[in-house]
């Protein structure tokens, strides 16, 4: 219950940000960054507009954060808004990497600069893009399944995969990563399904399909840590809960409990607030005129439940954006 | 091909026509290509905005409503990308709203470097890369409501179609200058191919023409239709005028060699021939008749006879023209003329015929003179002939008689005939030969047989010559007529017989009475056994008669007549011998040839023939032939031959005996001192010989001797001899010894062999052992030596060997005694045989004399000492009368032993003979001498001719 509240509140939260900019008061000689953000309703971009503005406040910077709930127009109306606004800078996290470019075409005609926090953009100027390392956090997860796998000495088994679409560049990442540790290790793979609607529904039969296509299956990976109760649901339908490994590509706050009791192996996960955090250094350094990266990546973490204790403050402030006060 | 300069040239022209058409239509192809072109660019141009427009106002107001201007700016970069716009801008209402303007402008335009980049509106050097587009067109962009979401331009410069189209009529011109080009080429190879190069052909084949202008060779053929019928008109007018031309070639060619083969006729004509006019002038004439004028034709045409010959000759000629004319046939007449040429006077038979023109008009006269002069000869010579003939017949001791076949008569019969047949040429005549007055005994052919039918003239082969001998009988007597029949023919058929006889009746009695005379003596020599042979000197065949072959046993065929036929018979040895008798008879040194000599036979054997003969000579000494008779005298010369050899060898051993060894013996010591050689002269005497004949009897002793002797004979050489000398005395004689010592292995096989023991074939398995004693004297020696001393030397020796013990040999040493006459060594003989206590020891081979005349001699000197000792029988003996002293006594002593052997008859026969004349010759002397003494003496000999020996004891005593 505790949960549905937190979520509500950040929704109700998110909600009124969106239409009326938070504008804080603040002397006019302090300069004012924008965070275009897609939708603050997904955790995910929540927490790394947390890092945004944390990092903004410590840097002395007003930040005007405005979240587009997933529509190109409102997306393109609140950059043309900033534009006008003249901030001095702007970090965009985009509703896809193709509307980025035309925030970057707007951004560049008046002279603003913009670093990508995230998703990317298809092409356009820009002063740096802050991503996650989705090959090596894959090669890294990989690593932790092998070694369970290995432990149960069931490296004959196969390892069938439900995957994020793969026309995505970070899809692709994720599952070249994946597949060279599994290589690496000589374990087979057993097929991928790439999630479409991202159901719950989508992602049981996904489940089920790998499981009877396979009578050697012995993991799953999930791509998405979104759907992890669908597959939960499957292998214990199935009759195969520990009998089938399931490991994860990002993080639930579920997964601080899941993964110690072992029903989880393990999950990579990105560290959004982290990446916020690093999009307006990022900014900080242009605007001093410093040099900056073009593009900076950020490791994700490869969590099991060897490491989830030593990592679990690192995964509190940068995966879950719980900075100790 | 050749081509005037002055023409034109049509494979010219025809490149010409070829080059300006190709190029005024490629070339007018290719404005109009170029202008299509043009037009279908400005047509694409327009199409293609078109449809950049339609396409975009479809795909983007979707994106428009969207806001995904970066999605649609890529479609606006593929559009203009595809298809090469100059510049697509887009004005977008919604963007505009958002951004608070009235429109937002976005698109791509080509920079002037080619490369597209984004439109900026704001951006001056942009808008003025829009200005430069010729083209341009626009449609708005409506959203499915049908508001308006902005509008969408495509601008287009027409910079890039000029570029376009220059590089397509750059394009152009080079592919229709290339194609030109190769059409160009390819129409020319093909003109010259399909149109100039028969063309040429057909000139270059019409080109050659003979020497009237006519091709000679048919056009060659063209395949095109259009050609071809001018080709074979062509061929066709050819054809005709070739074939024409040949038959009027033929028809030439055909009178030129009537006209030739007329004036060869002419010339070779043997005949005078010439034609002249009317008025006698000469026309033409052939070469005989040059020669009768002695000018050529060129000399002659034109004249006339009065021009040519005398008057009076010329006046007959044409007086005979005239008449020839004037008849209008041929006129004949003979006249005698002389040729020109040569002035050989000639009877010409001369015809003249007027010639006549077309329209009957005399033209001239044809003469020919035909030369009868050697007709006319023949004629005269054939008068001759038969008047000789006549005459021949008339004189001819042969009869002739000639039988006309279609007469089936005599047609003549010469007085010879007549005489022969004894009747008249005149009865014979018109009768046959068969007549009462002679009948046929018999007919003789030419091969000896008779005819059943005997007839003048064989039927039906009459057609042929004969030759036969009739026998006719007369009333009185009998003829031989010797007949030759020789038919004859008129034109191939038989025109008669010739039959020619003569009377051979006198002939042919001295033939019979020659053959009875011949038969006689073929009698007589048949029935004779010799030989008889008969050589022609002169052509040197020799008549062998059959005796003579059969005796070398040869078939009468088998020998031919020649010389050789005898001669290569005649043994090689006998040859030279018998040919010297030949010469020296038929050089009159002998009266008769005699000769023995050997004849091969046909076995191969040699027989021995006494060949008697003698030569006929002419009377200049010149001997002609000779003739003899040989006999076969071969086994009185074998009988010879055995008796000789039986003299010489010993019956018993067969082994050469005393004489033949002194011959023999002579040979080899000349060979061995020629040939610086040595001679081994071995005296052997045998051990325990008497011993055997005692105990065993004398075929014991024998069979010893015998093989004694063979196994001498088989150890010694060819070379070399041995030979018995009488008992069991031996001599063998070694040659060619390099040295004494070289003769000791044989003396020691010698001494081995003899010493075998001799089986003894009596059924009593006994075996005869005797040994040898043997001594050894070399030659040749320092000093000259004969062969009885050799002998002697060898006896000696043989001595030394059985006093040494026997059975060996020693070498005679002549440091002991000079070689004395007789035995320098007598005393040594008597210890010998005292030595085996008066016992007979065989070893009494002593030396002997070598030959009959020093035993005559030593006989004449025992016997002379034993008449003194006769005379004086008181006294002892002189020593000469002891028989190991006296060379004859020894011998007498010797042959007495010998006299133990039965088969010794030759030496007991002689023996005897010479016993018998001592004996004579004592008793001769009876009354002279003791006759006690003598009379003892004569009981001795008689009791040693019985075959009892006196005691050598009792004898020397």
């Amino acid at each position: 219950m505790f949960k549905i509240f937190v979520l509500f509140c950040l929704l109700v939260l998110a909600q009124i940000s969106a239409m009326t900019p938070a504008v804080s008061a603040a002397p006019t000689d302090q300069k004012r960054l924008a965070y275009l953000v897609s939708d603050l309703r997904i955790p995910f971009w929540d927490i790394m507009k947390r890092g945004v503005q944390a990092q903004a406040q410590a840097l002395g910077y007003r930040m005007e954060v405005y979240s587009a709930e997933n529509s190109a127009k409102r997306e393109l109306e609140f950059a043309a808004q900033a534009i006008r606004a003249k901030v001095d800078g702007i970090i965009l996290s985009p509703t896809n990497s193709s509307s980025a470019v035309t925030v970057l075409q707007l951004a560049r005609t008046a002279g603003i600069p913009v670093v990508i926090a995230d998703i990317g953009a298809d092409r356009g100027d820009y002063v740096s893009y802050i991503a996650s390392n989705n090959r090596e956090g894959a090669f890294q997860i990989g690593l932790v399944l092998v070694r369970a796998m290995r432990e149960r000495g069931w490296q004959d088994g196969r390892v069938g995969i439900i995957a994020i679409p793969q026309k995505r560049a970070n899809g692709q990442e994720r599952t070249a990563g994946f597949m060279q540790a599994l290589n690496e290790a000589g374990i087979k793979g057993a097929g991928i399904r790439q999630q479409v609607d991202f159901s719950h529904r989508e992602t049981y039969d996904f489940a089920r399909e790998l499981m009877a296509a396979n009578p050697d299956l012995r993991a799953i990976w999930l791509q998405g840590s979104d759907r992890y109760q669908a597959a939960l649901d499957a292998l214990a339908d199935a009759g195969k809960s520990g009998e089938i490994l399931l490991i994860c590509f990002d993080a639930e706050p579920e997964f601080l409990d899941l993964i110690p009791r072992g029903i989880l192996v393990g999950a990579a996960m990105q560290q959004p607030f982290l990446m916020g955090e690093e999009a307006v250094k990022a900014m900080d350094l242009h605007l001093h005129g410093q040099p900056v990266s073009k593009k900076i990546l950020l490791p994700v973490l490869a969590v099991s439940r060897l490491n989830i204790q030593a990592s679990l403050p690192v995964i509190r402030r940068n995966v879950l954006g719980q900075p100790e006060p | 091909m050749s081509s005037s300069p002055s023409l034109r040239s049509l494979y010219a022209r025809l490149a010409a026509i070829i080059i300006a058409s190709v190029v005024a239509v490629l070339g007018g192809n290719a404005v109009f290509n170029y202008v299509s072109q043009r037009q279908a660019m400005i047509e694409a141009l327009h199409q293609s905005s078109a449809l950049s427009i339609a396409s975009l106002q479809q795909n983007i107001a979707g994106l428009i409503e969207a806001y995904a201007v970066s999605d649609y700016g890529d479609l606006i970069a593929t559009e203009i990308e595809m298809r090469k716009h100059f510049a697509i801008l887009v004005h977008d209402h919604n963007m505009g709203r958002v951004l608070g303007q009235d429109r937002f402008t976005t698109g791509k335009i080509q920079s002037p470097s080619g490369q597209i980049v984004d439109y900026e509106p704001t951006n001056p050097e942009h808008r003025q890369w829009l200005a430069l587009a010729e083209h341009t067109e626009s449609a708005p962009i409506l959203a499915a409501s049908g508001e308006s979401l902005g509008s969408v331009a495509v601008y287009n410069t027409h910079s890039k179609m000029a570029e376009a189209l220059k590089e397509a009529l750059r394009q152009h011109m080079f592919n229709t200058l290339g194609i030109a080009t190769l059409l160009i080429i390819l129409l020319l190879l093909a003109i010259r191919q399909l149109v100039i190069r028969p063309l040429a052909q057909l000139t270059q084949v019409l080109g050659k023409t003979d020497q009237d202008g006519i091709p000679t060779s048919a056009l060659p053929h063209w395949t095109y239709r259009e050609m071809a019928p001018l080709v074979e008109t062509m061929n066709t007018m050819l054809g005709l005028i070739q074939h024409s031309r040949a038959s009027l070639r033929a028809e030439h060619e055909a009178l030129q060699q009537s006209l030739k083969l007329n004036r060869l006729i002419i010339e070779t004509l043997p005949d005078l021939l010439w034609l002249k006019d009317v008025d006698g002038r000469y026309l033409m004439c052939n070469p005989r008749f040059e020669a009768f004028i002695g000018a050529p034709e060129a000399d002659i045409v034109g004249k006339t006879d009065f021009d040519l010959v005398d008057r009076a000759q010329a006046e007959f000629f044409r007086l005979h023209d005239r008449m020839a004319m004037n008849a209008r046939q041929p006129t004949m007449n003979e006249e005698w003329v002389t040729f020109a040429s040569d002035g050989r006077q000639a009877l010409l038979e001369t015809t003249k015929v007027a010639m006549l023109r077309d329209d009957g008009q005399i033209a001239g006269v044809l003469g020919v003179g035909h030369d009868t002069t050697e007709r006319y000869q023949v004629n005269c010579k054939l008068q001759a002939i038969l008047a000789r003939e006549e005459a021949l017949n008339q004189a001819l001791p042969v009869g002739v008689v000639v039988y006309d076949e279609a007469l089936e008569s005599i047609a003549y019969a010469n007085p010879s005939a007549a005489n022969m047949l004894e009747t008249s040429s005149r009865q014979l005549i018109g009768g046959t030969l068969d007549s009462n007055q002679w009948r046929i005994v018999h007919r003789e052919n030419e091969d000896g047989t008779l005819s059943d039918h005997p007839r003048w003239i064989t039927p039906d082969t009459d057609k042929t010559p004969e030759s036969y001998v009739l026998c006719l009988a007369f009333a009185e007597r009998l003829k031989w007529i010797g007949v030759q029949t020789r038919p004859f023919f008129v034109n191939g058929a038989l025109a008669g017989v010739i039959v020619a006889m003569t009377d051979i009746s006198a002939e042919r009695q001295t033939i019979q009475a020659l053959d009875l005379e011949r038969k006689r003596f073929q009698l007589a020599i048949e029935g004779a056994q010799d030989g008889l042979w008969d050589r022609d000197l002169i052509t040197n065949k020799v008549f062998f008669s059959d005796q003579w072959k059969r005796m070398l046993g040869y078939d009468p065929l088998e020998i031919g007549d020649s010389f050789a036929e005898w001669e290569s018979r005649v043994h090689i040895e006998d040859l030279g011998r018998v040919m010297e008798a030949i010469q020296a008879h038929l050089r009159g040194e002998t009266a008769v040839y005699e000769s023995r000599h050997r004849l091969r036979c046909k076995d191969g054997e040699w027989k021995w023939f006494l060949d008697r003969g003698k030569a006929l000579f002419d009377d200049q000494g010149m001997a002609l032939r000779m003739v003899g008779f040989h006999s076969d005298i071969t086994r009185e010369i074998r009988y010879q031959e055995e008796l000789a050899h039986s003299a010489k060898h010993d019956p018993l051993t067969l082994l050469p005996n005393r004489f033949l060894f002194n011959e023999l013996i002579q040979n080899l010591m000349h060979r061995c001192k020629r040939n610086n050689k040595k001679l081994a002269l071995v005296y052997i005497d045998l051990d325990g010989f008497k011993q055997i004949n005692d105990t065993f009897g004398h075929e014991a002793g024998d069979m010893v001797l015998i093989t004694t002797a063979q196994r001498m004979k088989s150890i010694l050489r060819q070379e070399d001899m041995v030979a018995r000398l009488g008992g069991d005395e031996f001599v063998v004689a070694i040659a060619d010894l390099d040295k004494r010592e070289a003769a000791r292995p044989l003396l020691k096989r010698l001494l081995h062999d003899i010493s075998q023991p001799v089986p003894l074939f009596d059924g009593t398995r006994h075996e005869l052992h005797v040994s040898a004693s043997m001594g050894v004297s070399l030659y040749p020696q320092s000093l000259d030596i004969g062969p009885e001393a050799l002998l002697r030397q060898a006896d000696q020796a043989m001595y030394e060997a059985k006093n040494a013990g026997k059975n060996q040999f020693r070498f005679f040493k002549p440091d002991n005694k000079p070689d004395p006459a007789f035995r320098p060594h007598d005393h040594e003989h008597d210890n010998v045989r005292t030595g085996v206590n008066g016992q007979h020891d065989n070893t009494t081979a002593l030396p002997q004399p070598c030959d009959m005349t020093q035993v005559m001699n030593e006989q004449h000197r025992w016997i002379t000492a034993l008449k003194q000792h006769l005379a004086t029988p008181e006294e002892c003996p002189p020593p000469e009368l002891r028989p190991d002293r006296c060379q004859f006594g020894r011998w007498l002593h010797d042959e007495a032993q010998a006299a133990y052997h039965p088969e010794c008859l030759a030496s007991l026969s002689r023996l005897h003979e010479q016993l018998h004349t001592l004996a004579a010759s004592l008793l001769a002397d009876k009354s002279q001498a003791n006759a006690e003494t003598l009379d003892e003496l004569h009981a001795q000999i008689v009791a040693l001719m019985d075959g009892l020996p006196p005691p050598v004891d009792q004898f020397s005593a």
